[in-house]
């Protein structure tokens, strides 16, 4: 790994990141994406930047790919492509589809559930994912017990708006709570956002004008600095 | 993922797709399935395309962690745009950087040199095409720069042992230079990157 001149630590696939003595320093070490153990050394897998949280003292390589992996907990959007008696199948930007079972909705029950068609637009979290068998999702939260029927749940369908894809890398940084051109657009319109970490965002609000948009602040904001997006949301937004 | 790697005239555009769904008969439990079509200037693939692919083909299956991905293809197309010799190295190096755009898991850094041997022993590093035709042999040969293995070699034309082991030497030095030039070039990719 080497370091460029903005103290940015970058590795190519292959690179010793480090031992388990001078990452963990006592405490556990957890892996994330694009790092692998052999014995006692830390080696990259990716090329990318290495990242590093100290809650937890986890380490992973972020870059940027087209095709999204998924990994449990992540929060995607996916689209229903099939329905069957136990499960829908469903399409998260993934190398395989993944599988939604028809009770995996807050306080649903046999007679008591959602009925999705296919095309619906669904809000989920990854529940199982492995390299050897297709990934399950589920609109149950661990946290908001609020049921599907109440329309208030974290999770499940989303209807309306509109739907739009953007790069991985992307989609992440439009979910940190400092995102600029989230809160910049936030400052001047009203309006209801949903990020899918497989690179999917979709946009509600009152007209189809403003939903329009957002939709190309945001996608124009992607390669922008802070300032720029500023002027920029200014000039769309009078 | 996608490269476009230049060996002086000599130029060979990468392309990988991949982990992708591959044909029932094909798959395998284990691992990825990787899949390489190699393409000439011109004319229609023959025999010698179906070496390279062959040559390629086992050259990123040591590369790629294929356990990653079980059931799935990963597929790799090689397309030649200028041929002005040490296309093999080009070929290999190329794949290399593109299978990183594609975020593809590797398990080692391959750089690759050619290497024209002449009829008295001189050895020319990275020859173009009209040297390649005067020399008696060459030899292109990957490194994994993290512990100077080497990851293949292709010899073509009769050579000394002793010949090899110097080709090999030669092109490990060579190859701590290639990657010394891709590791610049992703650093500054991906410093832009970070800065948003």
């Amino acid at each position: 790994h080497s370091m460029t001149e903005q103290g940015v630590r970058v590795c190519l696939p292959g690179d010793k990141i480090g031992t388990l003595e001078t990452l963990g320093q006592g405490k556990s070490v957890r892996l994330g994406a694009g790092l692998l153990q052999t014995d006692d050394d830390f080696v990259a897998t990716k090329a990318g930047i290495v990242r590093h949280l100290p809650q937890g003292n986890k380490y992973w390589v972020e870059n940027n790919q087209r095709r999204y992996l998924p990994s449990v907990d992540d929060l995607v959007l996916g689209i229903v492509t099939d329905k069957h008696s136990e499960n829908y199948k469903v399409d998260i930007r993934s190398n395989t589809h993944a599988v939604l079972p028809i009770l995996a909705f807050e306080g649903a029950s046999k007679r008591n559930r959602p009925y999705l068609e296919v095309g619906a637009l669904v809000y989920c979290r990854i529940l199982v994912a492995n390299r050897d068998t297709e990934p399950e999702l589920s609109c149950e939260s661990t946290t908001n017990k609020k049921g599907w029927m109440t329309g208030q749940s974290v999770f499940g369908e989303l209807t309306g708006g509109n739907l739009f894809e953007v790069s991985n890398g992307y989609a992440r940084s439009l979910l940190s709570p400092d995102s600029v051109i989230v809160n910049t657009l936030g400052r001047y319109l009203a309006y209801e956002l949903a990020v899918g970490v497989n690179g999917r965002v979709w946009i509600r609000s009152e007209t189809v004008a403003r939903t329009v948009l957002i939709t190309n602040a945001i996608l124009n904001s992607e390669f922008l600095l802070p300032d720029q997006v500023e002027v920029m949301v200014k000039t769309l937004v009078s | 993922g996608s490269t476009r790697f230049n060996h002086n005239q000599t130029c060979v555009l990468v392309a990988v797709n991949g982990p992708k769904e591959v044909e029932s008969k094909k798959e395998q439990v284990s691992e990825a399935v990787v899949e390489v079509t190699f393409k000439p200037r011109s004319g229609l693939p023959g025999p010698k395309e179906k070496e390279m692919e062959a040559i390629l083909r086992q050259t990123l299956e040591s590369v790629i962690l294929l356990s990653m991905h079980p059931r799935t293809a990963i597929s790799v197309i090689f397309q030649v745009l200028v041929d002005d010799g040490s296309v093999l190295a080009a070929c290999i190096n190329g794949a290399y950087v593109a299978l990183m755009d594609a975020g593809i898991p590797l398990r080692l850094q391959v750089t690759s040199v050619t290497c024209a041997i002449s009829a008295d022993g001189v050895l020319l590093l990275d020859p173009v095409k009209s040297e390649e035709a005067l020399a008696a042999s060459c030899v292109t040969v990957g490194i994994n720069s993290v512990d100077g293995g080497v990851v293949c070699t292709h010899c073509s034309g009769p050579l000394p042992e002793e010949s090899l082991f110097q080709c090999i030497a030669a092109a490990t030095e060579g190859a701590k230079t290639v990657l010394a030039f891709v590791r610049m070039t992703f650093e500054k990719q991906l410093e832009k990157n970070a800065l948003r």
